[in-house]
């Protein structure tokens, strides 16, 4: 199946964020690394549609925060999900062969 | 403001709770807290609420609602009447992005009338509704000394103290005594209204220092110099110092202690900031009524039962004292009453005509709307066809109103919140609790509740119309692209007629205000009312026993300002007109000037009613009626003759002298007037001048009695007013004025205005209500006259046919204008003859904001019917005119 722009990155974003990738974290990766400014709503939006694609899974987590926050939903990728990715990636790749700016 | 702000969060942050429900949801809702948080910490203000509350609105914030109900609901399952309802909104959003310039006009006009309506009620709310900041505020009253003859005045120091003994109704009575005087504070001169204080006082208002302390029974009876201050004076003056008591306020010689601050929002009288303790003498006058009073109802009892005893108290207070007092009866009013009351005829007013305006523009919006709605009917149809329930189809067009009026009503809060600020920068000064006025959770919960109300009015209206069609009908009309029908036609000639009726309430509101301000500004005030600068000057009470230096101050003042370039007067009086600081009392008119050289003499005379008068009493200087320009009709001024060792010269105004000395020569009469000031020297009157009209344009001149200030000085003790004229510009001596005072008297603090600042001040109430109805009403003619343009436009689009086939068979362009125009007719003037029968009824409303005219003027009415009469079949003439251009042959082929 392909995906989409925002999933793919949101995906990537799960991917490097290990166990710290819940909604924020996702949020700010988006922003910090691919310069994507994202609302909140959002990012929740995509990362409830992934795990209804069975792409990602989560589970409720003991915050790490000193001040100890709330539980946090962190969520990571499913063997599907890597595949959805690492197929992206593929794709792309063997489109860009040959391609050279005239 | 803040307050709003708070109240705003709360709700947005709530409707999030309830969007985002699930672990999940509050993870999101929480992350956007703290992005709003930040947001505020940056930027602040109402840009980051906005900001939080425009996510509410967003389609990912709706898709994350679904997609959280989803996951709650364990997948698959749908969680219907939610998820119908936000089709239902996409749908509304989606056929509105369709029409935006329908939608815009929808919302401005529906964002001006909510706007013009919530601006007002945030007025009422704060001044009329909002409960005084003081605890228990219903129970706290004003108490008032009833005289024999004179009706409602202050209270004498012996009265208070017997009411305050022997009443039982009050949990507290306290007396208080305001004024405005000087003080200095660290070097600086400022004034400020200090108010005396009597034991209770603060009790009876039911506040107590917010940090610090209250007065002292030892400091009340004293009369220590220490004083409680406001918080506003406290920040505002004082610099907030958070130790108090360490610099002392010099109020004249005396240095006053500061003992403690009250709560921000307590300061009465009149935005007091300072508070000083004195009770009043008990063995004091029971003549003189200086002392304010007011007083806490005791638990459980009503104002009824509270005026009964006072009016039991007064008799019994009489039969003792007989001719010693003047007191016949005392009176509770209800403090709110007493601070507010005024100015409630013209808030009612214009609540009432934003309300009109309101409707008014409300039913263009169902104009539009049915228009709309018609052209839509075949749509409606089909769907109907196709098995759309009528229930179904009635909730998506009230959605579609709700969105409508939503957005309306968020323009309309921002209209409003600067409606408000320009109306109090408009406002006179005059409103009470103006610094209370602001957008906060009532006004929203205001502007909330008539955006929902009228949404579910325009859904409703919008909904049966759209439905009681037959769908074959509405399809088969629809096949002939005609749009509409009869009944819709006759609805919105019915609300035009709505339209036009409160249209013309609102014209007939302005014209009489109108016709009020002319009738006012064309009254002759008996003085100049441009051309010169008035100096107001207020002294500290330590420094009035202080004559000899007092008089220094003043002599080498009025030297100065007449030294000054371009001076040609310097008047001097004690109180100027329309300052209130004038007072009045009676008078002796005597045979010969030793027949009363003391009170108990003045007492023995008073007895005879026949020698008693009653006046306004002034001092003024000679150049003051110059200045003024203050004809002198018989007599003459006061001049060198009034020397040391004669008699006190005095002026009187034309209705003193007539109504005391009818058929006499007032001048060479002798009064005694040593109440005023204690000065006992009897005046004699050698002059008489023209009435002036002291309390304002639409107040009656009153007696007034001019002593010659240059022998009463003691009547300036108190502050004094300086009225300077030039040859030339007057306005120009502002800054050297000024100056001058600031080099010569640096302690004094004194207010320097024009004369033209003054007058036009006195007119500026009248003139904010009438720049405001009038307003309204114009606003609302706009919205008429489009609203019966809209009208027949429409009944002249319904007919093209019918036109064009009477064209064909002959018939004039003034014919068909004829018809068009009768059509129209009937309900235009049931409009206007509606709308005259409730200006007649409302009128009464108006009355105490008229001058020279009554609220049933008959000219008024019918100018202003026949005017909108006239305007109405001008705007259906133009729809009219274009009947006639029908090309028959194009409009049959149709």
């Amino acid at each position: 199946m392909a995906l989409g722009d925002l999933q793919q990155m949101a995906m990537l974003a799960v991917a490097r964020l290990g166990i710290e990738a819940y909604g924020a974290s996702v949020r700010e990766e988006l922003a910090r690394v691919a310069g994507r400014t994202v609302t909140v709503p959002t990012v929740y939006v995509t990362l409830i549609r992934l795990e209804e694609q069975g792409l990602v899974r989560s589970g409720e987590v003991a915050s790490t925060e000193p001040r100890g926050g709330r539980p946090r939903r962190v969520f990571r990728l499913t063997p599907a999900g890597w595949a959805a990715l690492e197929e992206s990636r593929a794709a792309m790749t063997r489109l860009w062969e040959g391609v050279v700016r005239p | 403001m803040s307050a709003s702000r708070r109240w705003t969060e709360r709700v947005i942050a709530r409707a999030f709770r309830l969007l985002f429900p699930g672990a999940l949801g509050e993870e999101a809702r929480s992350d956007l807290e703290r992005a709003y948080l930040e947001l505020r910490a940056r930027r602040g203000g109402w840009t980051a609420t906005l900001w939080y509350a425009g996510h509410l609105l967003t389609p990912d914030t709706w898709r994350l609602a679904r997609a959280l109900r989803r996951r709650d609901t364990g997948g698959g399952a749908r969680f219907v009447p939610w998820d119908a309802l936000s089709q239902d909104l996409r749908f509304a959003g989606r056929t509105l992005r369709k029409s935006p310039g329908f939608a815009t006009v929808v919302v401005a006009t529906l964002g001006l009338g909510i706007g013009a309506a919530t601006a007002l009620f945030s007025v009422v709310e704060a001044v009329l509704l909002r409960p005084l900041p003081y605890g228990e505020p219903d129970r706290i009253v004003q108490l008032w000394q009833v005289n024999q003859g004179f009706g409602r005045t202050q209270f004498s120091e012996q009265n208070f103290h017997d009411v305050r003994d022997r009443s039982r109704s009050f949990e507290a009575l306290g007396a208080y005594e305001a004024d405005e005087s000087a003080i200095v504070y660290r070097g600086r001169a400022m004034r400020a209204t200090t108010v005396a204080v009597s034991d209770r006082f603060f009790g009876a208002l039911g506040v107590r220092p917010a940090f610090g302390r209250a007065f002292l029974p030892e400091e009340l009876r004293t009369g220590a110099p220490v004083a409680v201050v406001s918080e506003a004076f406290w920040r505002d003056e004082l610099g907030a110092p958070p130790v108090l008591g360490s610099e002392p306020i010099r109020i004249g010689e005396d240095a006053y202690t500061i003992i403690g601050v009250l709560p921000a929002g307590a300061a009465f009288p009149w935005g007091a900031g300072l508070w000083v303790p004195r009770d009043p003498e008990p063995s004091g006058t029971r003549t003189g009524h200086n002392w304010r009073v007011i007083g806490r109802l005791a638990p459980g009892v009503t104002l009824e039962n509270a005026s009964e005893e006072l009016t039991a108290l007064a008799a019994e207070l009489k039969r003792e004292h007989g001719d010693d007092t003047a007191m016949v009866d005392a009176l509770p009013m209800p403090l709110r009453e007493q601070l507010v009351g005024s100015a409630r005829p013209a808030l009612i007013v214009l609540l009432v005509a934003a309300l009109f305006l309101l409707v008014v523009a409300c039913a263009n919006v169902v104009g539009l709307l049915l228009a709309r709605g018609a052209s839509r009917r075949a749509e409606i149809a089909v769907r109907q066809a196709l098995g759309a329930g009528r229930g179904r189809l009635a909730v998506q067009i009230l959605v579609e109103s709700l969105v409508l009026a939503a957005a309306g009503g968020a323009l309309g809060l921002v209209l409003a919140q600067v409606g408000v600020t320009s109306l109090l920068a408009l406002e006179p000064g005059r409103l009470p609790r103006a610094e209370d006025v602001g957008v906060n959770g009532s006004v929203l919960a205001f502007a909330t509740a008539i955006s929902v109300g009228v949404a579910l009015g325009l859904g409703l209206i919008v909904s049966a119309r759209a439905m009681d069609a037959d769908v074959g009908e509405a399809l088969t009309e629809a096949s002939r692209s005609r749009a509409g029908g009869v009944r819709t036609q006759r609805l919105q000639s019915g609300l035009t007629a709505i339209q036009l009726a409160m249209t013309l309430v609102l014209l007939v509101g302005a014209a009489l205000l109108g016709r009020s301000f002319l009738a006012l500004s064309a009254v002759d005030p008996g003085y100049r009312t441009s051309g010169a600068v008035v100096i107001d000057t207020y002294l500290a009470p330590g420094l009035r026993d202080q004559l000899p230096e007092v008089a220094r101050t003043r002599e080498v003042l009025l030297e100065t300002l007449r030294s000054l370039p371009g001076v040609s007067e310097v008047g001097i009086a004690n109180a100027f007109p329309m300052s209130g600081r004038g007072s009045d009392g009676s008078f002796l008119v005597l045979d010969r000037p030793d027949q009363a050289n003391d009170m108990a003499g003045m007492r023995r005379l008073s007895e005879d009613p026949g020698r008693q008068g009653y006046a306004e009493y002034r001092v003024a200087s000679s150049a003051y009626f110059r200045a003024m320009n203050i004809p002198l009709l018989r007599g003459r001024l006061f001049d060198e003759r009034d020397a040391p060792g004669e008699l006190h010269a005095a002026v009187v105004s034309q209705s003193l002298a007539e109504g005391q000395w009818a058929g006499e020569d007032p001048l060479g009469k002798i009064v005694q007037y040593g109440n005023m000031d204690r000065e006992l020297t009897p005046y004699v009157v050698v002059g008489v001048v023209a009435d002036v009209r002291e309390d304002g344009l639409d107040a009656e001149s009153l007696a007034t009695f001019y002593g010659n200030a240059l022998q009463r000085t003691a009547a300036l003790s108190a502050g004094y007013t300086l009225v300077l004229t030039s040859g030339s510009d007057a306005a120009a001596l502002l800054p050297a004025a000024s100056a001058a005072i600031r080099d010569v008297a640096p302690d004094v603090p004194v207010r320097v205005r024009t004369l033209a600042d003054i007058f036009s001040a006195s007119l500026a109430q009248r003139r904010f209500n009438l720049i405001l109805l009038g307003a309204f009403a114009l606003t609302a003619v706009a919205l008429a006259v489009t609203g019966i343009y809209g009208v027949i436009s429409y009944l002249v689009a319904q007919r093209t046919r019918e036109w064009a086939i009477r064209l064909a068979l002959g018939a004039s362009g003034g014919d068909v204008i004829r018809r068009v125009l009768a059509g129209g007719a009937a309900w235009i003037l049931g409009g206007i003859i509606a709308g005259t029968a409730v200006a007649l009824a409302a009128g009464r409303l108006l009355e105490g904001l008229l001058y020279g005219i009554t609220a049933t003027d008959p000219p008024t009415l019918v100018g202003v019917a026949a005017l909108l009469t006239g305007v109405s079949l001008l705007a259906s003439y133009v729809p009219a005119a274009r009947a006639t251009r029908t090309d028959p042959m194009s409009a049959m082929r149709e």
